[in-house]
């Protein structure tokens, strides 16, 4: 049941109101029953794949902890590795594979009938299988201990907040909040249900209205129209944030609301004037995991390369990060793009823009904005690339893009689609600048109570009036 | 004559206007309390009589009263709401007057098709009140009016066309109530089991829709806003329409074709003894008041009709007859005595033009004594 | 304790006049070491004290202390 359901709202709150009347160890168990429900309720069998990566991982991380011998411990490394990839590779690439193996031998003449299954997708796999990677690496790398009570340890993995998409913690993070007991005050979780409302605003009121005018771009074929295009992509890129950083909110809340310190996943990523930036600031638990678990140890691999061993590893660790986010040949595309952009920067980040004319305080305002612009146009590019249902869709939409000056065209379905973005964004994009200005994303509830009445009604009426309530998947799920 | 705001001060009135009066006073009285009190309150307390404040003066400004209605009336058209909402536009600004509904002695109840089997012009002491799509969801949606006004005959012109769909929600929003009392017949209607089988995945939705648009009015007329964004758009996704340019004429055939493929494909048995419950509960008020039914068979364009209508047809006939037995203000007359429509008298799939209206009046007058003693 | 030698290896990579680490220092608070800038500093490191150290070792190190201890323990080893 995806977060913005009417069974979603029920469970929660039966769940809470037994959370509160419980002690420590109830408590644990009982949310532990409660996500294995959760996941359950999509279908039981994917309880089976959870349990069996969890049971593989707690077994290795003993193991590994337990001996002194460096090939002892290599070993179950590997073996956690293999056991969680398999099972994220066959559930979620073997289809692909598939079909881009027989593509191949199609391409040398030969011709075989494959057989591709029928495979569902977990819901949750790429995120859970993540988490339980980091959690061997670091029990290998001695960061941290391994988990003593299993039941503990299955919560760090299944808890359901963070289940279908949430920030991807590390065991050092969240297992002692599970292991030790939790304080629940009342300001903690007023804050709480304003982080779920807000992500609830986000991902009813502005992602799933912003899809309507994505979609129908998207799903038609070409010739297209440039300025539907561009925005499309605009309305995507705010939709994909949205509704994920939407989502991220809600978690956050919700752990909250239970006395969990759930970390930030997003940080204001558009307001980034470079890819460095962005990345620190977008998915930043998912860039965080890449940076440690593969660019890093990539990079320092291949350190001899100097300035090559950074590129090689950036582009290896955002193709892979491409290929994370789904099976398809436009993911790549984009991971690669995205790696691609790092790289220039890199190369180029040391060369001096001295101009004397930003010690103004204006101008360096202007000059901030105008970068802050451009980048998004960048980022916007990118996502044109993710978006794509096929590479050929890609091809025509870029063609489309190039000759943009030439067949530039506003009519009335570009002026609509304009006036619903700028209508279902601009509430965001206020919020946004203050929460960035003040560096902090709870300045609605310091605010005196004529401002908080005011905002809080027109975001709640915002919500209730043009909010969609049909189920509208999130995003990321499908990951 | 008084006008206020362009309403006719002197027709204002009815329970839905009483109640607009006792809220605004109430709203009134409550911030007056307020202010005075302002002291001696908790600030906490404070805080939440403000909200509550500022929730009732918007509800009071936005949804409840007829002014804004009259306003939302006129500057929101059929491309902006949709067909069925423009009707619920229409009957929420007559709500708050007393003269609107059935100062007659006959009051003619049903969907478009009826407006044109019934079309002003002909018929004397006879109000014609029709909303898109109607059915008997929709008929006891309308009920409480009819505790003011009280015809002496309603009547209805009912078929599969009517029968055999889903009962929608939207129906609801007409009722003064908001379809409140109406609860204690839906578990009834889902206790049949191939109604339930076919929609029991409707039925969480349905009731949780229901309760949110009894707390929030605000998402129940949310078409109103929606609509404003619409007019401001100049286009409307949903609708797939441009507001502001004329739509080419469709060729007639191509048109009547379509209609008559949707006919078919939408009517299903399993609504049908829902729909009976539902025909039945209107029945039932109607006798608890005294006010006698008049169900004509129904008929829509003989062009239409398949073998699973024609099976249809009949499931709705034995429904109906089987309430003869039962209430004694029902009356039930056949097609088979009335004028039977031809192809030639459609304008489309259920409208028919205005001389095929009147043959079908002329017959129905002559069998009239035989079923009607009064 | 952070030694001088360390220290200065560090600000050499990172082209800073000045600055002060200590123990307790964890990488992101120094300014301009990131992960892009991380790899090139344990580099430095290795030339200037002619040791080679593990991905996990590196993996494992929370601040300067670590490091440094780590750095006395490869070079204890080369000996």
């Amino acid at each position: 049941m995806p977060f913005n359901s009417f069974q979603f709202v029920a469970f929660f709150f039966i769940v809470y109101c037994f959370y509160l009347l419980s002690s420590h160890k109830w408590q644990n168990r009982l949310l532990l029953a409660a996500s294995c429900f959760f996941y359950g309720s999509w279908d039981w069998r994917f309880l089976f794949l959870i349990f069996t990566s969890i049971t593989i991982d707690y077994f290795c991380g003993l193991k590994i902890h337990g001996s002194d011998d460096e090939n002892v411990k290599k070993r179950f490394l590997i073996l956690s590795i293999l056991v969680n990839l398999s099972i994220l590779g066959f559930f979620k690439y073997f289809n692909f594979f598939i079909s881009n193996f027989t593509g191949l031998i199609d391409y040398f003449g030969l011709s075989i009938q494959p057989r591709t299954l029928n495979i569902v997708l977990p819901v949750g796999i790429s995120f859970y299988t993540l988490k339980t990677l980091s959690y061997t690496f670091d029990v290998y790398t001695d960061k941290i201990k391994p988990a003593r009570s299993y039941s503990d340890y299955a919560l760090f993995v299944i808890f359901f907040p963070l289940l279908l998409a949430g920030p991807i913690m590390r065991a050092g993070e969240l297992l002692p909040q599970i292991s030790s007991k939790r304080k629940l005050r009342l300001d903690e979780i007023g804050e709480g249900c304003y982080f779920i409302f807000w992500g609830l605003f986000q991902k009813i009121f502005i992602a799933d209205n912003l899809a309507k005018v994505v979609d129908p771009v998207f799903n038609s074929s070409a010739p297209y129209d440039c300025t539907k295009i561009i925005l499309a992509l605009y309305a995507f890129a705010f939709q994909i944030y949205c509704d994920f950083a939407g989502y991220s909110n809600m978690a956050r809340g919700l752990g909250k609301c239970m006395g969990f310190d759930i970390m930030v996943n997003f940080n204001f990523p558009y307001f980034s004037t470079n890819p460095q930036e962005f990345w620190a600031r977008w998915h930043i638990s998912l860039s965080a995991w890449f940076r440690d678990y593969l660019y890093i140890p990539i990079s320092f691999s291949k350190r001899e390369w100097g300035k090559w061993g950074v590129i090689f590893a950036l582009m290896i660790t955002f193709i892979i990060c491409g290929v994370w986010h789904g099976a398809a040949w436009t993911f790549v595309l984009w991971g690669a793009y995205q790696g691609f952009l790092l790289v220039i920067y890199q190369l180029f980040k040391t060369a001096p823009i001295k101009m004397p004319i930003l010690e103004n305080a204006f101008f360096k305002k202007i000059w901030y904005f105008s970068r802050m612009f451009f980048f998004f146009q960048l980022i916007s590019i990118g996502w044109l690339f993710f978006r794509v249902k096929s590479f050929s869709q890609a091809l025509q939409m870029l063609r489309s893009l190039a000759g943009f000056l030439s067949n530039l065209q506003f009519d009335l379905l570009s002026r609509a689609m304009l006036i619903d973005l700028v209508f279902f964004t601009i509430v965001l994009v206020i919020v946004e600048y203050f929460q960035h200005a003040r560096k902090d994303l709870t300045i609605l509830l310091k605010a005196p109570f004529p401002v908080k009445l005011f905002v809080f009604m027109a975001l709640f009426y915002l919500l209730v009036i043009f909010g969609e309530f049909g189920t509208k998947e999130f995003i990321y799920s499908q990951f | 004559m008084l006008r206020i705001f362009g309403v006719e001060f002197s027709h204002l009135g009815g329970k839905y206007f009483i109640h607009f009066i006792s809220f605004f006073a109430a709203v009134v009285i409550l911030v007056c309390l307020f202010f005075f009190s302002r002291k001696q309150l908790r600030s906490s307390l404070q805080k939440g009589i403000s909200v509550l404040i500022v929730v009732m003066v918007l509800r009071l400004f936005l949804l409840y009263n007829p002014f804004i209605w009259r306003f939302y009336k006129n500057s929101l058209t059929e491309k902006e709401v949709g067909w069925l909402n423009r009707d619920v536009l229409r009957i929420e600004y007559y709500k708050y007057f007393r003269y609107f509904f059935c100062l007659s002695k006959y009051c003619i109840l049903g969907s478009s098709q009826v407006g044109y089997v019934f079309p002003p012009g002909l018929l004397g002491d006879a109000q014609v009140f029709t909303m898109s799509g109607l059915s008997p969801l929709g008929y006891l949606g309308l009920k409480d009016y009819f505790r003011f006004d009280r015809p002496e005959y309603i009547v209805l012109f009912i078929s599969d066309l009517d029968m055999a769909r889903f009962p929608d929600q939207a129906y609801l929003r007409t009722s003064l109530t908001g379809g409140f009392d109406l609860l204690k017949i839906f578990p009834r209607i889902f206790e049949n089991k191939a109604f339930r089988e076919k929609y029991s995945t409707k039925k969480l939705d349905f009731f949780a829709r229901f309760i949110f648009a009894q707390i929030f009015p605000e998402w129940k007329f949310s078409f109103v806003f929606k609509g404003f964004l619409n007019k401001l758009k100049g286009y409307n996704y949903e609708l797939k329409e441009v507001t502001n340019i004329e739509l080419a004429d469709v060729p007639a055939e191509v048109s009547l074709k379509e209609q008559l493929k949707n006919l078919t494909e939408n009517h299903f048995e399993e609504p049908i003894p829902a729909n009976l419950i539902l025909l039945e509960e209107f029945v039932s008020f109607c006798y608890l008041n005294k006010i006698k039914v008049i169900i004509l068979e129904g008929q829509y364009n003989p062009l239409a009709y398949t073998e699973k209508n024609m099976q249809l047809e009949k499931s709705v006939r034995n429904g109906i007859t089987k309430l003869l037995l039962s209430y004694p203000n029902l009356v039930y007359i056949p097609r088979e005595k009335l004028y039977q429509f031809t192809e030639s008298d459609y304008l489309g799939g259920y409208h028919v033009n205005f001389q095929a209206a009147q043959r079908f009046l002329i017959s129905f007058a002559g069998v009239y004594s035989d079923y009607c003693k009064d | 304790m952070v030694s001088e030698r360390l220290k200065k290896v560090i600000l050499k990579v990172l082209k800073l006049g000045d600055f002060d680490l200590q123990g307790s220092t964890k990488a992101f608070q120094v300014p301009g070491w990131d992960s892009l800038s991380h790899v090139s500093i344990l580099s430095a490191i290795e030339k200037e004290y002619r040791i080679r150290f593990k991905i996990s070792e590196v993996l494992s190190l929370n601040n300067l202390e670590d490091l440094q201890l780590l750095v006395n323990k490869k070079v204890e080893n080369a000996v």
